[in-house]
């Protein structure tokens, strides 16, 4: 019970160090205000690039793409804030297990992420006029669940690479991009190259899309646990490579006494 | 020290500060191929098929407003970070003459992110850059780098009255491009928004710009579109210069930088 009460309360600690940064109108203006106009800018630019007025495969794309901003901008940088605030040097040496401590970072970040991909898909729908009528809103749910839990799983992922580097802004923004082309959310990725569509299914998103796009008719059951299954299958992959390369560096680190490896 | 030394000296620092930076690396070489990359492909198939007017020009523009927005914001927020906001502020040479040399160095590096768009775009999708009036494309385009100094200093002002900058220039980068037509003409959103779009100097540096790609011949609308431009350019010219005697006067009696 005490583990279970530990795994809590240290959640709840990272949500806080993420929302730290916000007072209300700030979180407001950034995670609300600026994740909705990054939505209504794509789906405007749809409309105009098409002429059609139904843009829900738009709305329902690039609302899961907002998972990105809680996801891997958040996330990418929290064992780097570990590292500024002191912190790292006790998690490095404490006994507590690696893994739990990179899934407590990740429950409030996928909770996160889960309410603004359903906030930004509810307001940007009413916005463009999505007809929710014969919509099945768990299929939905479920995508948007699987595509906060991997891209969360890349962040933490990110954020043990971060360690490494100086550079950890550049290769975020870069991977952001990457996510937001190859996630199929604005354009059908089978416009992209052979090597680009390969690489779109080592990256989140791809697949939930996909599978998100399904709550709209067109639902293959088989097709659609196929895309959910490899979502989470690619989301705990991230969370295993984020766990086995911080265990490599707290070796390096105990070895070197030192946890500056760039 | 004569002005014209400090804005030079100011320029060369920030241009060697600036370049030195990883992110802004991202902003100048990077970012131009992915916005190259989802413009094309989004534009593809597209009734609008002016890859000049829509890809190149969208993805050039920004980029140029992403160098522009993280480097001569954020530098206002490093300056602090780096506690020497305050020395810059009351040091004899002027910190609007300072501030100045930051604006023009960033934009001077930043305008090789349009250059790059350039190349990205003929490397990968091959089309040919075609501008149909090039006299009135050079002096659109010069108005539109004027339109963002002015516009950047303006924003630079308001930030150094707030210790969040980080989040502030976050939340201007995607509503400008959005708001200023960067990638489609504002006719495309609500009325009441085209009245804010109106309000930006760059959408009507920008709007020029579109108009000198399209088409060869000038027409009244063209003129009209460039005084709204330079009147804009100027409102907020004066804005800034206000702004900064509020500030400057605001610092001095609260013997702080640290407003908020």
């Amino acid at each position: 019970m005490d583990i279970v009460k530990r795994f809590i309360s240290q959640s709840l600690l990272a949500g806080k160090a993420i929302l730290g940064a916000f007072d209300l109108v700030q979180f407001i203006c950034y995670q609300v205000g600026l994740t909705l106009l990054t939505l209504i800018f794509y789906c405007v630019l749809a409309f105009f690039t098409t002429g059609s007025y139904d843009l829900t495969r738009w709305v329902v794309g690039n609302s899961l793409v907002l998972c990105v901003n809680s996801s891997i901008y958040s996330l990418g940088t929290v064992f780097i804030s570990d590292r500024h605030f002191g912190r790292l040097r006790f998690i490095i040496a404490s006994p507590m297990n690696l893994l739990a401590v990179i899934l407590q970072k990740g429950v409030i970040a996928i909770l996160m992420s889960l309410g603004t991909v359903t906030g930004g898909f509810i307001i940007g729908g009413l916005i463009f006029g999505v007809d929710f009528t014969g919509m099945n809103f768990g299929v939905f749910l479920l995508a948007a669940l699987a595509a906060t839990f991997s891209a969360a799983g890349m962040g933490l992922m990110m954020s043990a690479v971060a360690l490494l580097t100086d550079s950890v802004h550049l290769i975020l923004n870069i991977v952001a991009n990457i996510i937001l082309i190859l996630s199929g959310a604005n354009f059908p990725i089978t416009q992209l190259p052979m090597v680009a569509q390969h690489m779109a299914k080592i990256f989140p998103l791809h697949r939930a899309v996909a599978a998100a796009n399904m709550s709209f008719g067109n639902f293959e059951y088989n097709k659609y646990v196929l895309l959910i299954i490899g979502e989470i299958a690619l989301g705990i992959c991230f969370y295993l490579i984020a766990f086995v390369m911080l265990k490599i560096m707290e070796k390096v680190a105990i070895k070197k006494a030192s946890l500056e490896m760039f | 020290m004569k002005v014209r030394s400090v804005v030079i000296s100011s320029l060369v620092v920030q241009i060697k500060q600036t370049y030195a930076r990883n992110m802004y690396k991202f902003c100048l070489l990077v970012s131009p191929l992915m916005s190259t990359i989802l413009l094309a492909e989004m534009y593809r198939n597209s009734e609008h098929d002016n890859f000049t007017s829509y890809i190149v020009l969208g993805a050039g523009l920004m980029s140029l407003w992403g160098c522009i927005c993280f480097s001569s914001a954020g530098d206002i927020n490093r300056e602090r970070y780096s506690n020497t906001l305050s020395l810059i502020f009351i040091s004899p040479s002027s910190f609007q003459a300072i501030l100045f040399g930051k604006v023009i160095g960033n934009t001077i590096l930043s305008l090789f992110s349009v250059l790059l768009t350039a190349v990205y775009s003929f490397v990968l999708y091959r089309q040919p850059i075609v501008i149909e009036n090039m006299p009135m494309f050079l002096v659109s385009f010069l108005i539109t780098i004027i339109s963002f100094m002015v516009f950047s200093i303006f924003v630079a002002y308001i930030l150094v009255l707030s210790r969040r900058t980080e989040i502030l220039m976050n939340c201007i980068d995607v509503p400008l491009i959005l708001v200023c037509g960067f990638v489609f003409p504002i006719e495309v959103l609500p009325m009441w928004t085209q009245y804010i779009s109106k309000a930006f100097p760059m959408t009507w540096s920008i709007k020029l710009m579109r108009q000198s790609i399209m088409s060869p011949s000038v027409d009244g609308d063209f003129f009209i579109s460039m005084t709204y431009a330079i009147g804009t350019i100027i409102v907020y010219a004066l804005l800034s210069n206000l702004l900064y005697k509020l500030i400057a006067k605001r610092v001095r009696i609260e013997a702080s930088l640290e407003m908020a």
